[in-house]
């Protein structure tokens, strides 16, 4: 039977599904916040930002959402002088990566309501539909 | 003869559940696309509904309400539409919350959750009524001293 | 005409006809109003119609069809005419029992 409040459900689950991948993306972030290049000069960690992208789904019926896959954060990377750093270049600056552990922070937080948000839409249209059916007992 | 489905306050009361499912869904599609770049929330269009509740009063009982809108293949390769008629039921209108952010994204989650509080609370509130007016149908039909 | 009703509503068919011959129905000028048969008629009338609606959304809910909130709310509605109809037609036929039993 299709129902605008399933699909309601089925829009909210797409949505719990990609601030999943939105978190893990921080986490990943964070967990190589501190990380330095490999060799003399090098590249450390690039933050990664997931890229969300909405569609319409016909099953559901309704404008789902999808993280599509994660894209490289341009921003420069931090420089820090320390010449007996094995990864130190030839001015003796070392880079370390482009993770701000404070915006991480604030951006796992911001994914955490956006779940809740998306959970709180299923457990109402759940309510919701039950309500309806409840019209059948009385 | 004493049929729900005839009286104006029954079809009434079902469209207004029925706006109210829909309206379910575009917000929870507003909250799925909370992070989605460009993303402008869209929401129900009362002036409509309102519109479209008169006229039905207006025609009295019996009044046929909101019919879903079929979906037309536009073209030959697309899939025929489910066959369940999801068309969509009431008008929508794009209705940005009060922010927006820099990648175009205008949904706020708080302000999402507002309607969805109003929602849930206008649907179970018509649910009961709807309840209670068959409740007094019935009441009336009962013999008397029964 | 849906199995629902199909054997009573032949019955309560048979029933009308009995009670419109007896009761004067249409044609008696005296009657003011429509006579038993006519109001058993009706009443049978809305019995099958709301069956059938009835049958159909729970019909379409079994398919898979249908919105959750129409089909409820018709089998809803279904029922409520179905007990109001039934109480009318209960009391039709007290009545015309009750004059059948006056002695003439």
């Amino acid at each position: 039977m299709s129902s605008d409040l399933m699909s309601a459900m089925g829009a909210a689950a797409t949505g719990l599904r990609a601030q999943t991948v939105r978190i893990r993306i921080s986490a990943e972030n964070l967990a190589n916040a501190d990380t330095t290049a490999a060799t003399p000069g090098g590249d450390p960690y690039r933050r990664k930002a997931p890229v969300f992208r909405t569609f319409y789904d016909r099953e559901i019926g309704a404008n789902t959402v999808k993280v599509t896959g994660s894209r490289e954060d341009k921003s420069p990377f931090q420089e820090k002088y320390d010449p007996s750093h094995p990864a130190a270049d030839e001015r003796g600056y070392v880079k370390t990566s482009n993770v701000s552990s404070l915006i991480e922070m604030a951006d796992l937080r911001e994914a955490q309501r956006a779940y809740e948000a998306n959970l709180n839409v299923i457990e109402s249209s759940r309510a919701m539909m039950l309500g309806v059916v409840a019209l059948l007992k009385a | 003869m004493a049929d729900p489905t005839q009286m104006s306050v029954f079809s009434l009361m079902k469209a207004r559940l029925q706006m109210l499912g829909e309206r379910q869904k575009v917000i929870a599609q507003n909250v799925a696309n909370v992070s989605t770049p460009g993303y402008v929330p869209s929401d129900i269009n009362q002036e409509a509904f309102s519109a479209t509740l008169q006229r039905m009063a207006g025609h009295g009982s019996g009044a046929a309400g909101p019919s879903r809108t079929a979906m037309v293949a536009t073209q030959a390769g697309h899939m025929a539409p489910p066959a369940s008629g999801g068309g969509a039921l009431m008008a929508t209108k794009k209705s940005p919350d009060s922010e927006t952010t820099l990648d175009g994204n205008a949904v706020v989650v708080e302000e999402q959750m507002m309607k969805i509080a109003e929602t849930r609370m206008d649907f179970e509130t018509m649910v009961g009524l709807y309840q209670k007016s068959l409740g007094l149908l019935r009441m009336a039909s009962r013999a008397p001293g029964r | 005409m849906s199995d629902l009703g199909l054997s009573a509503v032949k019955a309560y068919g048979g029933v009308a006809q009995t009670l419109g011959g007896m009761a004067g129905g249409k044609e008696s000028g005296g009657v003011s109003g429509p006579g038993f048969g006519d109001l058993l008629n009706t009443a049978v009338g809305s019995l099958s119609s709301a069956g059938n609606a009835a049958e159909t959304a729970v019909t379409n809910a079994a398919m898979g069809r249908g919105d959750l909130v129409d089909v409820v709310t018709a089998v809803a509605a279904a029922e409520a005419t179905m007990e109001t109809v039934i109480a009318v037609r209960d009391e039709v036929i007290k009545a015309y029992q009750e004059i059948m039993r006056m002695p003439i």
